[in-house]
């Protein structure tokens, strides 16, 4: 069995409201999920469903009213856990004064690391997440992808084995939210487990492997993400170059069969976003 | 990569890495540019615009002591308002830019990051404290340097003995560039420290830079007042008329730190003689309180939720 | 909730700590004032004392930032010659410094000194009233300056001015608190030869004097430094004034070092006495050296 990257267990988050009286506001209600070493798992939901407090809640950000959770088998309130975690929270800013590589090698300090292995894995992440050529320049001139992309730099500082994201594409264009995800599939290659949360669900469908929906803070579907969208009783057949005679004769076979039934033909449609990617940068997605 | 570090507390290189981010951040901040320049140009503009009296008999080392007052006095006024604003303005700052997440989301413990930040402002009071203090004994020792030639040049012609010319010079040279001069420098940036101290306290308990900065004032107010709450019920215990009021003095007098102590900076300004022993009872005295609100301050900020 | 606790918690800890540095911390204060370290401002009326001690406290070390800026403005009043105001900037001033001599010596200055001339010298007042207004800064600028003497009772500096203060003819003269003055000055040790001098010479214009003032310039005379001319003619003076005393050529050869000297510096102390100070035997001794056929 591998391991387990991340354990949530029953967890529950109250706020309290100022008013006088009034009932704590139940953020997250008995959340429960295991996330394995190598996978990238997917939280949606809605704005407000629990998502970002379930991950703060994982990080020590803000501590549990009851249950318990882990990463790689370290208890999150326990500064041990966050030396295999890389972190990039939503429309983060970071440190304007400093410059890129600047940014890099503070997180890296903090990490631990020194000298010339501090210095190339500061060039070797900058080369990754594709800014070397603005590593002199301050964080304040960066522009919305670019701080999503050395925030992701930033994360992945020590190479830790967990990374969690949250909202990583949240406001940037097409071509930088593109680069991210293809970004989190190599990670994924590597070995690493992604852990994100978005409410842009397609991105979400092109990338990872474990979906959990939250809704008002219980996870109300969780599973792998094949399983969960496929929808059951239907196949889908595409053709490329086939005459219409094949065609025809395609429909005459599903009418033979007495079960199945035609539900759809004509031309497949292209995605906006491919067609974008295809006019600006000549993509052939 | 990412061996596995000891996650112990008050990791020295840790807290020197947030420090000097800290330090750094804090520099290249125009506020503090401006904060800068004002001081310079303030202890450099001693050397122009001191207002020149012709016909008052007795100036002889009073144009050295304005100008102490002036520089000394610009100096204090520098490292409180800095203290206060820039240590008020840190914590609420990385909290509303995300940065803290970052930061915590490391395997950064929270009294690390608490005394970084604390220890990067205190770094660059004590630089600028340096820088204008450079200043000012580079100013002061030229103007003493030129007062004791005119003087000893005067007593030489008037026939003076040896005796009574290096009374004079003493005299002269101990409201010049002294060492109780630095021990004063030194008690300004000691009060500094203990103000930072408070202003991260109370920050830890507000997100508002504003509410922060206004309390912050308040207790150095208070505290410069400290001495005179103590004296007053001690005299009350004493004569046996203990009322609501007397009480509440000691109340003061118990929570605030006692800011008057901190003017020796004055008595260094006078050319008085500044022991050593006092020089070291006002650190220990520092190190108390920087030790107690930075202890404070990680309780309140060790549970706060972001 | 968890706020509330958290200033509960705070506030104890802080009592509880309050507690333990409280004696160390009244000791070091008491320690430290009884070294002149620090020290809080002395105000003779109490009613001065609640308004300004609690402000000038709380400026704590801000006090001299604004002592100099107040500086810095009351030069301006001073040109604008508003001696009203500068007067009461002053005031403020060494309220928040009492310890610069520098303000009080400026201060008594211009009061008793520049705005004194300027009110006397105002054609658009009548006579009286220039007089009247001429007295009272007069009057202000000592007062002024014997406040600064009692806040700082060991600056010769100080006691010395307020010596000159009270000794110039001119000014409404108090010759024998100037000699006190200039007395304590020389008796910090730290003054000038012209200190002791300037005692002399204001002990000497009081009347009933004239015996200590003859002790304290044979003392002084002992001494080749303070033979200036001044002191030796006034000491040939207070000689001559003696009921029992030598003859004047006697007199004249103990005072100055030749006949020569003692007729040039005679001449001089008689013709320059803008100080007034005694004169008993000058003319005698003038005569009884150019009848001797002495040249200057």
């Amino acid at each position: 069995m591998t391991e387990l990257a991340v354990d949530i267990q029953h967890l529950v988050k109250d706020f309290r409201v100022p008013l006088r009286g009034a009932k704590p506001f139940r953020a997250v209600n008995d959340v429960s999920l295991q996330i394995q070493a190598g996978e990238v798992y997917g939280l949606i939901g809605p704005n407000g469903s629990g998502k970002s407090t379930t991950m703060k809640a994982l990080l020590g950000l803000v501590a549990p009213s009851s249950g318990t959770c882990s990463i790689f088998g370290k208890d999150s309130l326990k500064v041990d856990s966050r030396n295999d975690v890389g972190f990039l929270p939503e429309n983060p800013y970071f440190y304007k004064h400093l410059t890129g590589a600047e940014t890099l090698r503070f997180y890296g300090k903090l990490c631990n690391l020194r000298g010339k292995t501090l210095e190339d894995r500061v060039t070797e992440l900058l080369d990754l997440v594709g800014l070397q050529n603005a590593r002199d320049r301050r964080l304040g001139g960066y522009s919305k992808g670019m701080l999503q992309r050395i925030g992701l730099a930033q994360a992945l500082v020590q190479d830790p084995r967990l990374l969690i994201l949250d909202e990583p594409t949240a406001g940037v264009d097409p071509i930088g939210s593109r680069q991210i995800r293809d970004l989190i599939l190599q990670l994924r290659d590597r070995g690493k487990t992604v852990f994100l949360c978005s409410h842009l669900l397609e991105q979400v469908q092109e990338v990872c492997d474990h979906v959990g929906i939250i809704f008002q803070g219980k996870m109300v579907r969780e599973g792998k993400l094949e399983d969960l969208i496929a929808v059951e009783n239907q196949t889908e057949l595409i053709l490329q170059d086939a005459s219409a005679e094949l065609v025809k004769e395609i429909q005459t076979l599903i009418q033979r069969d007495g079960a199945a039934q035609l539900v759809r033909s004509g031309k497949p449609r292209t995605t906006l976003e491919r067609l974008f990617l295809q006019e600006t940068q000549g993509d052939q997605s | 990569m990412g061996k596995q570090q000891s996650n112990r507390w008050l990791q020295p290189r840790r807290v020197s890495v947030i420090a000097m981010n800290t330090f750094t951040q804090l520099v290249r901040m125009k506020v503090f540019y401006f904060l800068m320049i004002f001081s310079v140009i303030a202890v450099v503009a001693q050397f122009l615009d001191l207002p020149q009296y012709n016909g008052v008999e007795a100036v002889y080392t009073g144009e050295l002591q304005i100008l102490k007052d002036w520089c000394m006095g610009v100096m204090k006024l520098f490292a409180l308002v800095f203290a206060i604003a820039a240590t008020a303005l840190l914590l609420p700052k990385d909290v509303e830019d995300r940065t803290l997440y970052t930061i915590l989301a490391k395997p950064v413990p929270r009294l690390d990051y608490l005394v970084g930040k604390l220890t990067g402002v205190l770094l660059l009071i004590f630089v600028s404290l340096l820088l204008m203090n450079v200043m000012m004994t580079v100013v002061l020792g030229y103007r003493a340097g030129a007062l004791l030639d005119e003087q000893v040049q005067m007593a030489v012609s008037r026939g003076w003995n040896e005796p009574a010319i290096a009374s004079m010079r003493a005299e002269i040279q101990a409201q010049g560039v002294t060492w109780s001069l630095q021990a004063g420098v030194f008690a300004i940036f000691l009060q500094a420290c203990i103000v930072g101290a408070v202003s991260m306290l109370l920050s830890t308990f507000s997100t508002s830079t504003l509410f922060t900065i206004m309390v912050s004032f308040m207790t150095y107010l208070a505290g410069s007042f400290q001495a005179d709450a103590a004296e007053f019920y001690r005299a009350t215990a004493e004569a046996g008329t203990t009322t609501l009021t007397s009480v509440l003095m000691k109340g003061v007098a118990l929570i605030f730190p006692n800011y008057q102590l901190f003017n020796i900076t004055d008595a260094a300004m006078q050319g008085q003689v500044i022991p050593l022993a006092a020089v070291m009872d006002l650190t220990g005295l520092t190190a108390f309180y920087v030790v107690l609100y930075t202890l404070l301050s990680w309780f309140v900020f060790s549970d706060k939720e972001f | 909730m968890k706020l509330w606790r958290n200033i509960v918690v705070v506030f104890l800890v802080l009592l509880a700590a309050g507690w333990v540095k409280s004696p160390w911390e009244e000791g070091k204060q008491r320690q430290f004032e009884q070294q002149g370290l620090v020290w809080r401002p002395l105000e003779p009326d109490v009613k001065k004392k609640i308004g300004q001690t609690c402000a000038v406290v709380a400026l704590g070390g801000l006090r001299s930032v604004v002592a100099s800026f107040l500086n810095l403005s009351a030069y301006g009043s001073f040109e604008n010659r508003d001696w009203v105001k500068l007067s009461e900037k002053f005031d403020l001033i060494v309220a928040l410094q009492p310890r610069t001599t520098y303000y009080w010596d400026v201060g008594a200055w211009h009061m008793a000194y520049n705005a004194a001339m300027d009110y006397k010298e105002n054609e658009s007042l009548p006579a009286a009233r220039q007089e009247a207004l001429h007295r009272a800064f007069v009057l202000r600028g000592r007062s002024f300056l014997e406040r600064g003497v009692v806040n700082n009772p060991h600056e010769w500096t100080l006691l010395s001015s307020l010596g000159r203060f009270y000794g110039t003819p001119s000014k409404y003269p108090d010759y024998a608190k100037s000699a006190a003055a200039y007395e304590r000055a020389w008796k910090t040790g730290k003054a000038r030869n012209f200190e002791a001098r300037a005692w002399l010479y204001s002990l000497a214009r009081v009347e009933g004097k004239q015996r200590e003032a003859l002790a304290l310039a044979r003392q002084l005379f002992v001494r080749d430094r303070n033979r200036v001319d001044t002191l030796c003619c006034l000491l040939f003076v207070l000689e001559w004034s003696q009921p029992d005393a030598p003859p004047t050529l006697e007199l004249l050869r103990r005072c100055f070092e030749n006949e020569s000297q003692a007729l040039r510096m005679l001449r001089t102390y008689r013709e320059n006495n803008a100080e007034m100070l005694p004169t008993a035997g000058v003319e005698h001794a003038i005569s009884l050296l150019e009848s001797r056929g002495v040249k200057p």
